[in-house]
């Protein structure tokens, strides 16, 4: 990948017997999301992105200015990165606006109290200028500390599962608020999530980051509707198997070229308990059954030890029949030629 | 206390539990009956009474100031140290506040006295500290800085390094986020840590007597009066009393000030 005009990073670091060794590029004005699970190195991504933590080589420029060379660098103070995590971090011994205004102020702006109160008022939380954030709620506080990170002028925002704390309720209207703020102000911005959602709603661009790696990285349409590794599969909730497995067979395609992997969805797949036909049709075992958005989803194991991973089922709940689909029994899968497309 | 609870632990650990707050307690109770209370602010206000007393105030305020500008910065490693580090520089801390208070003056006149460590270097640039009131201070830093250190590392490390990351990411530059995050944020502790420090140094008695011994308006300072007092010199045992009753309410008034301070500023 080229550099980005934008952000560009490329960075390597080891923790003990974790190793983050992640290149990513954000051009100007653009939001890119970096998925991946607990523990796959995105908040330390972040870090050295905004400057807390040093790099053992590698670099971060943002519009051309080395901001990160290994060892060296620029004080976070200088870097005009704003960071926003899951945690709100409000400084406990100032008020609402004073935290606001903690940014103008360390800059030397006399007009802080001004910008804060804007701030405040913009993200509707005007009313609570005078409160001490113990006094808040988790959504309010939530909207506070994004107020407080865009009133420090930020060049580059940096969110760290923002949304993550707050309860079912408060989420929505800060992921609406953050998705009208990022785009509003063109702030060029990296979101750390292991939310698919977040990803769907607020980025241009997404990248999966799996044990310290960066496994996939393009258009947002690209690597939610058609990923290309079993683990972004996974985590978009897309099945994604080796060519041939079970016999599958794709519907006719334009390219010439063989397939080398079959892309198909949950949605698609079909259980029962005998065989039912012939074609796209296979036997597999039920390893559980998980709760899914409107229905049951059966996790199936593959039938031979292959590297191939699970394959996931959606099925009605009210098709659920304990006689036959249980945990460790076999049944039959079967999945549409026209649903399955291959990569 | 209502132990209700079968959890509880057994009743009779009462007794013991009284028997040792009367041994703390009694004492000092002990010492009331004993003082003239027509004659105390005579006593308190008799020349060779002030004058140890505001020999105390100077020295120990002076010592308090010591202990911040030294004591903080150190606090301040010690919470960012990695652990094993720490945990040797804390009992280092740790030191003065467990040694008998003699070795502590045998220590440090070995540092400043004239055959002492820096005694000939300090000789050459025309400087005397043992036997002079900076002697006093120096005793009273040392054993009053640990109580200071103690209280605020232990704030500092549970604060956190949280809170200096987001100022440092708003633009606040290092000594502007020691200054409106950090020290705010361990306000209490320091606050605490301070007037624990001044009492400490308040009462010092055993380095001082070794480092910087005991004339009067130079360096008998308060503790140092009343033992010369029971020794038969200096102050009479009516005074001696007196200052005694008087440093034991302001320990007395400063501890019980110190939760309340803390309950204030728990955010």
């Amino acid at each position: 990948m080229s550099a980005a005009a934008g952000l560009d990073v490329d960075v390597a670091l080891r923790r003990g017997t974790f190793t983050l060794e992640a290149a990513i590029g954000v051009e100007v004005g653009e939001v890119l999301a970096v998925l991946g699970p607990n523990g796959s190195g995105k908040s330390t991504l972040l870090a050295v992105v905004a400057g807390l933590l040093a790099p053992d080589r590698g670099t971060v420029r943002w519009q051309g200015r080395e901001l990160t060379a290994g060892a060296r660098v620029v004080n976070p103070a200088r870097r005009r990165v704003g960071l926003l995590g899951q945690d709100p971090l409000l400084f406990p011994h100032l008020s609402v606006l004073d935290n606001v205004a903690f940014g103008p102020r360390v800059r030397g702006r006399a007009d802080g109290s001004r910008l804060a109160s804007e701030w405040l008022d913009r993200f509707g939380v005007g009313h609570l200028a005078r409160r001490r954030p113990r006094e808040l709620s988790g959504g309010q506080a939530a909207r506070v500390a994004l107020a407080r990170a865009l009133a420090a002028d930020p060049e580059v925002l940096l969110l760290d599962e923002p949304l993550a704390a707050l309860d079912a309720a408060a989420a929505p209207e800060l992921r609406q608020l953050l998705a009208e703020t990022v785009r509003d102000h063109a702030l060029t911005t990296v979101l750390v999530s292991h939310d698919v959602l977040d990803a769907a709603l607020l980025a241009d661009r997404v990248a999966v980051l799996r044990d310290g790696s960066v496994v996939e990285q393009g258009s947002r349409s690209e690597v939610l509707a058609s990923p290309r590794t079993a683990f972004t599969a996974a985590f978009v909730g897309v099945n994604l198997v080796p060519a041939g497995y079970g016999g599958l067979v794709p519907a006719a395609r334009a390219s010439a070229a063989p397939a080398t992997q079959l892309r198909f969805r949950p949605a698609a797949v079909v259980l029962a308990s005998e065989r039912q036909r012939t074609a796209n049709c296979w036997q597999a075992r039920v390893r559980w059954l998980e709760p899914a958005t409107g229905g049951v989803r059966v996790r199936l194991t593959t039938p031979e030890p292959s590297e191939a991973p699970d394959v996931l089922a959606d099925v009605d709940p009210a098709a659920v029949d304990d006689t036959w689909l249980r945990p460790d029994a076999l049944v039959w899968a079967h999945v549409p030629a026209e649903a399955v497309s291959g990569v | 206390m209502s132990s209700t609870s079968p959890a509880a632990p057994p009743r009779w650990l009462a007794v013991p539990a009284v028997l040792g707050l009367g041994l703390l307690v009694l004492p000092l109770l002990a010492l009331l009956p004993r003082v003239d209370w027509a004659g105390l602010p005579a006593a308190i206000g008799s020349t060779a009474a002030v004058t140890a007393l505001w020999l105390s105030v100077r020295t120990a305020a002076l010592a308090v100031v010591l202990c911040l500008l030294l004591g903080v910065p150190l606090a301040l490693l010690l919470s960012r140290v990695q652990p094993r580090l720490a945990a040797v520089l804390r009992a280092l801390v740790t030191l003065p506040l467990v040694l008998p208070p003699l070795v502590g003056g045998v220590a440090l006149l070995s540092v400043v006295g004239r055959t002492g460590l820096l005694g000939p270097w300090l000789a050459d640039a025309g400087i005397s500290i043992a036997f002079t009131p900076w002697a006093v201070v120096l005793a009273q830093t040392f054993v009053a800085m640990p109580f200071l250190v103690i209280a605020v590392e232990g704030s500092l490390r549970t604060v956190g390094t949280r809170y200096e990351a987001v100022a440092a990411t708003l633009g606040a530059r290092p000594w502007s986020v020691l200054v409106r995050v950090t020290m705010p944020l361990v306000a209490p502790s320091l606050l605490a840590g301070t007037v624990l420090a001044f009492t400490r140094a308040l009462g010092e008695f055993g380095a001082t007597a070794l480092v910087a011994g005991n004339r009067p308006g130079v360096t008998q300072t308060v503790p140092m009066a009343i033992y010369s007092a029971f020794n038969g010199a200096g102050v009479g045992r009516d005074v001696a009393l007196a200052l005694s009753v008087l440093l034991v309410a302001v320990a007395l008034v400063i501890l019980l000030l110190i939760p309340a301070v803390r309950r204030r500023d728990a955010w």
